[in-house]
Parts: structure tokens; C-alpha cells; sequence
């Protein structure tokens, strides 16, 4: 454990450095991550945001746009990159970036929305792409793409059945809370985002077990502060937001000590080059970058420093920034911050309290 | 006995392996590369991106000859993560016609092997083996290979299930394998959660007991190791409210406490314990505040009225 003050927030820093390894384009990392880029300059994009920058001032909006707009096929699902087969995860990340950019009205939304509720199976679950891959982060990509092109709900809504993907989900609910890939697979922080995240869009949160889940969440915290993402793992920084962003869904933050893992995510900076990394000394990638930005957004590090007050905030659910989110008036289901504790819960979970005596007249 | 190394929950543990494994975790910073290392890489990515073009655009064309099925395989060797050059293979083994499954098994043991924790090449394993169910058995030996190596990888413990429902496995035979992980290690969460999955949703006193036992070695051994904790948590959930086996686990827990009295978990599942039977836990909630001052939200400044009277 670090004896010495966390290093001072480096936000410039960060910038520069989304900026640079976007235009590091002849790097061995950045060629053999094409096929995933979409979900790369989501990252970047949406990091970017909260610095309070201009990602298309960053980064050339209308490159981007363009480029995001190639990779949607004739089926209306986006590729990770240019050339490769669409799925699902990549049609929510460019979903993301049109939004953030304010260009969704330039893709094919009709098909886009078509191409996600083509990929329901009838037990609700949905498939990645064609070739039948089922796993709970596609019910997470499927509600929330559907909700960004307004198709989720309401008139001109994609044929999808709501109510079964809530099903499905619950199908994958564990004996700790938690949720996995499938029905009967482990819980893994990642997993219980975007499962939690599908019912908050569906808003069928009445599905979790919220006491259990947040205490299993709030044990994720280690001596270091950090956050692993199953019991018995390592602390890294992504999951300062799969879980954060969980708790803060389910009304729980205060479960955890926010301070300490406000520390370790500063802690998780690379003070000379930028960016962040997913545990302190490693190398930094865009990918926690954005996860500790949006670690430090939901615990409203921000909010309490006056020199960063009035960025915008990341949303707990669609982890987009939120002046997006209020724009594109998506709706989710959460609990507001309360004071519950565990014992609160077990408490109401005990045998019903003895009726009171008789009113004597 | 508590053979096993107790383990720890702590950023720094060198021990626990990590759930990504790949360039973006586990990677210490280091000084820059020299020179001659970054021209080395810069040619790599050359290579790499020459190949990867030329097989997207001959998936365009639609080309399915020998020698671009040879550039698809080089590239997924290299690079298993890439969903579209599986996608391509599975194209051009469908146009030929029937789909031999060694090749298939050998070239996906080939990549998981590199790279165990790979989306794409567990799924075309998973394809492969759906369409030839005989390999079915074979595939719990390689399970049990991979989870050797790695007794977390989730991706090997959710094919493992996949695959034992092709081959037919019983549920008793699932136990025993999520037994026998556990007997190599008492602190393995992934064969707690597979028993866990496998328990009736009500448990009667005497196969409470049983599972009680089960996780009683782990508890005793490695108090602050949460995984058997979880495991006991769920077990007492499923055998009800029965009084005698919660005064048992009271009084067990009683004695873990002498033993092990820095030990928070103990304190916890105490407190929660005695509530349920009226007894009261102002004490104990005291001293968890105390001992763990990072949760003092989850356990909340008082106690709720009628909990533990």
C-alpha cells in the first residue's frame, strides 16, 4: 500500500494522451486492435468528454463520423473496424460515438434497430451476431442500442420482447446476487454491469437482489482501495467502473470507502505520459483511461473541486455523458442515493415484527 | 489440515491472476523500448496489417482457395482475438462442405493455449464441437487441463458446462468435479459458485449440515479468504430458519471467534446469525465499525430497530 499522497489529477495529460495513441496509427497495438477500434475511440470519445474537451476538436468529428458510418453494414450492424463482420458490441459502441457527436440521424437507424431485434432468441436472450454466440453483455449492447435510436419503446419500436430479455437476464442471476454470461456461469463484475444496466433500461430492477448483490459489489474493495472483479482477484481500475457504476444504480455507493478508491484511481495515472492504467506502475491504455475518468466521475470527484465543477458527468446505466443522455431523453430505472445499510436489509428480511396490542378505549 | 497458502484480497498479490490477461493488463510500465525495438514492432504491425488486409478484402471477394484459408489461419495463430477471421474460417470450412473437427480442435488448442481467456476461439471450439457432439468427452479432459493451469478461467468453466451437457454428464458428476477443484484448493470461488448452481433450492438440516462441513475447512483455515463464506451464506439461506442449525453455526462461530479474533467475516455472519434469533448484536456491530472502517456505510451508523431483540 502506497504510504505517500496520490499524485495530483494530470487531466491535460490524459487528453494528450488519448490524442496521441489515436494518432499512433502504425503502433503494433493499435494495428492489431483494429478489429475492436470502434470500442476504442468510443473510449476515447467519451473520455474525453468528461475532461470537459471536444472529442470532434480532438480527434476530427467528421473523420470520425465517417469512418463510424463505413463500418455499418447492409444488415444495419456496425463492425469493429473497417472490413470486419458486424455484432453487436460494435453496433452499440458506434451507436455511442453518432451520439456523443451528434450524427445518429446519419446512419441507417431503421436498419440498425432491425439488425439488434433480429438478434433475439426466443428465451429472450440475444446473440452477438449470426454465428449464435449468446452471452449477457449482448442483452446489455441490445436494450441500450435500441434505447439510443428511440426504438426501445413507444411507437416505431423495434420488434423486440422486453420482458423476456429481462427474463433471460434473470436466468443468470447467482447465489451471491451476482450475474454471469450465461444461465449457471460465474458472476464477474463486467458481467453484473451489464446485466444490472439491461434491467435498469428495462426497468425490471425489482429482479436483483439488491442487498446481496450490493454487499457482494461493496467486498469487491481491497486493502488498496481498488476494486476487483470477483472475489479472490486483483484490484484494477476498469472495475472502479462496472462496479461503481452498479452501486450507484442500485443506491449503494456509500458501501464502499469512495475516498480510498478515489485514491488508488489516481494512483492508477501515469503522471509523466498520461493516461491511466489498471493498477499503479503499469502501463496506461485508453481503455482504463476511460474506466478510472468515469470511476472519478460517479464518485463525484469532480463535483467537489471547483476547478472542475460543471463538466459533464457519466451516466451510471448508459455510461454516456449525460448532457447526451438528457438530449436523447433516455430512460432508466434507479435507486436514488440513500442511507440503507446491510443490516437495514437483513433486518427487513427477519420474521414480521409481533402486531401491536389493542387499542385500549 | 490448512495446507494451502492463505490468500489475500490486495492489489499488490502477485498471486491472484488476473481476469484479462491480455495487452492491457498485468503490463508493468518499464522504461521505453530501445531503437531497434521499435522498429522491430513497427515491422510487426506492418506484416500484421498487409496480412489483415489482404484476408478482409478476399472476404469481400468471397475467396475460399487453399492459400487464403492459409492466411486466415496464420492471422487467427497470430491474433485469435479477431472475431471476423474466425467468422471467415467458418465460411469458407461451410463452403467446402462437411467440417472436420481435428483440425478445428487443434488450431483453437493452439490459440487458447496462447491466449485462454479468448472470446472468439472459445466459440468456434464450442461451434465445432456442437457440430461433432462425439468429441463432447474429450473436451471435459481439456477442461480439466485448462483449469489446472488456471482454476478461474470462466470461459473454460462455462464450456466445461456447455460441453458436459453434450456429453451427458450427470449433475452428481458435475459435483464431483466442482468437489475435486475445490479439494485441490478449498479457496476457489469458481467450484464454489458450480456447487452452488447445482444445490436444491431448499436444503433439509441434515444436507445443510453436509455443505456446512464442506465450507467449515475453508472458514477455519483462511477466515478472511471470502470465497467459502459466500458458499455458507447461501447454504444457510437455503436451509430456512431452522433454530438448532443456526444455534450450531452460532456456537461454531463462537469458537472461530476465540480462534481467529482479528477475523472480520466471522464478526459479520455472527451478527447476523444471533439477530435472526433475538439476541442482541450491539457489540458486535461496535466492533466491526472498528475493524473495518472502509465498510462502515454497508454496516450503517446504528442498528435498525428490532434487529437482535
Amino acid at each position: 500500500m502506497a504510504a505517500d499522497a496520490p499524485p495530483d489529477f494530470v487531466g491535460d495529460l490524459h487528453a494528450a494522451y488519448i490524442k496521441y495513441v489515436s494518432e499512433d496509427t502504425e503502433a503494433l497495438e493499435f494495428v492489431t486492435t483494429d478489429y475492436m477500434r470502434m470500442s476504442g475511440v468510443y473510449w476515447g470519445v467519451t473520455a474525453l468528454r468528461l475532461l470537459d474537451r471536444d472529442p470532434a476538436a480532438d480527434l476530427g468529428g467528421e473523420k470520425l463520423i465517417e469512418w463510424t458510418l463505413a463500418c455499418q453494414h447492409a444488415s444495419g450492424g456496425f463492425g469493429g473496424g473497417e472490413g470486419h463482420d458486424p455484432h453487436l458490441l460494435y453496433t452499440l459502441s458506434a451507436l455511442q460515438i453518432l451520439a456523443i457527436l451528434g450524427a445518429l440521424d446519419r446512419c441507417d437507424r431503421d436498419k440498425a434497430a432491425a439488425y439488434v431485434a433480429g438478434l433475439q432468441q426466443p428465451d429472450g436472450s440475444f446473440f452477438g451476431d449470426e454465428w449464435g454466440e449468446v452471452d449477457t453483455r449482448f442483452s446489455y449492447c441490445a436494450l441500450s442500442a435500441l434505447a439510443i435510436l428511440g426504438k426501445l419503446r413507444g411507437p416505431g419500436a423495434a420488434s423486440i420482447d422486453v420482458d423476456a430479455a429481462a427474463a433471460f437476464v434473470d436466468s443468470c442471476r447467482n447465489f451471491d446476487g451476482g450475474y454471469g454470461s450465461m444461465p449457471g456461469a460465474e458472476s464477474h463484475a463486467g458481467q453484473v454491469f451489464c446485466c444490472v444496466g439491461a434491467l435498469a433500461i428495462a426497468k425490471r430492477l425489482d429482479l436483483v437482489r439488491r442487498p446481496l448483490l450490493c454487499w457482494w459489489l461493496a467486498e469487491r474493495q481491497c486493502d488498496s482501495g481498488g476494486l476487483n472483479g470477483r472475489p479472490e482477484k486483483q484490484a484494477d481500475v476498469c472495475y472502479s467502473w462496472w462496479i461503481l457504476s452498479v452501486m450507484a444504480m442500485l443506491g449503494a455507493t456509500h458501501w464502499i470507502d469512495r475516498d480510498k478508491l478515489a485514491d488508488f484511481i489516481l494512483r492508477c495515472q501515469d503522471a509523466e505520459d498520461g493516461g491511466i492504467s489498471d493498477r499503479p506502475g503499469n502501463r496506461a491504455d485508453v481503455f482504463h483511461t476511460f474506466f478510472g475518468l468515469g470511476g472519478l466521475s460517479l464518485l463525484g470527484w469532480f463535483d467537489a473541486r471547483s476547478e472542475f465543477t460543471g463538466r459533464p458527468r457519466i451516466d451510471a446505466v448508459y455510461a454516456l455523458p449525460d448532457d447526451v443522455v438528457r438530449t436523447l431523453g433516455l430512460e432508466s430505472q434507479t435507486v436514488p442515493p440513500n442511507s440503507a445499510s446491510l443490516l437495514d436489509a437483513w433486518a427487513a428480511e427477519g420474521p414480521p415484527p409481533p402486531p401491536p396490542p389493542p387499542l385500549v378505549e | 489440515s490448512c495446507s494451502a497458502p492463505p490468500r489475500r484480497t490486495d492489489a499488490t498479490d502477485p498471486r491472484s491472476r488476473d481476469d484479462a490477461d491480455d495487452a492491457m493488463h498485468g503490463v508493468k510500465k518499464g522504461p521505453p523500448p530501445s531503437d531497434a525495438k521499435v522498429a522491430e514492432r513497427r515491422k510487426k504491425a506492418q506484416t500484421y496489417k498487409k496480412l489483415s488486409e489482404h484476408a478482409l478484402r478476399a472476404k469481400r471477394a468471397g475467396k475460399s482457395d487453399d492459400a487464403t484459408f492459409g492466411v486466415v489461419e496464420k492471422l487467427l495463430a497470430a491474433n485469435p482475438d479477431v472475431a471476423t477471421f474466425w467468422n471467415y474460417r467458418r465460411e469458407m470450412l461451410l463452403a467446402r462442405g462437411s467440417v472436420a473437427a481435428a483440425p478445428e480442435l487443434a488450431l483453437t488448442a493452439a490459440c487458447l493455449r496462447k491466449q485462454p481467456k479468448s472470446y472468439p476461439s472459445w466459440h468456434h471450439r464450442l461451434w465445432v464441437v456442437r457440430r461433432s457432439p462425439e468429441n463432447a468427452n474429450g473436451e471435459l479432459e481439456l477442461c480439466a487441463a485448462f483449469l489446472k493451469e488456471d482454476e478461474r478461467n470462466f470461459h473454460c468453466w462455462n464450456y466445461r458446462r456447455l460441453v458436459a451437457a453434450l456429453a451427458g454428464e450427470s449433475p452428481a458428476e458435475s459435483r464431483a468435479f466442482a468437489r475435486s477443484r475445490l479439494d485441490a484448493n478449498y479457496s476457489n470461488y469458481s467450484a464454489y459458485h458450480a456447487l452452488a448452481a447445482g444445490l436444491p433450492e431448499t436444503l433439509d438440516a441434515t444436507a445443510a449440515r453436509s455443505e456446512l462441513d464442506l465450507a467449515r475447512q475453508a472458514l477455519f483455515c483462511e477466515p478472511d479468504d471470502q470465497s467459502s463464506w459466500w458458499y455458507h451464506a447461501d447454504v444457510l439461506r437455503r436451509a430456512g430458519g431452522d433454530p438448532a442449525l443456526i444455534d450450531a453455526e452460532i456456537a461454531a462461530l463462537e469458537e472461530l471467534r476465540e480462534l481467529e479474533p482479528e477475523a472480520r467475516w466471522p464478526v459479520m455472519f455472527l451478527l447476523r446469525l444471533r439477530a435472526s434469533r433475538g439476541i442482541d448484536v450491539a457489540d458486535l456491530h461496535a466492533e466491526l465499525r472498528r475493524v473495518d472502517p472502509a465498510h462502515a456505510g454497508m454496516y450503517g451508523s446504528s442498528i435498525p430497530p428490532g434487529f437482535g431483540t
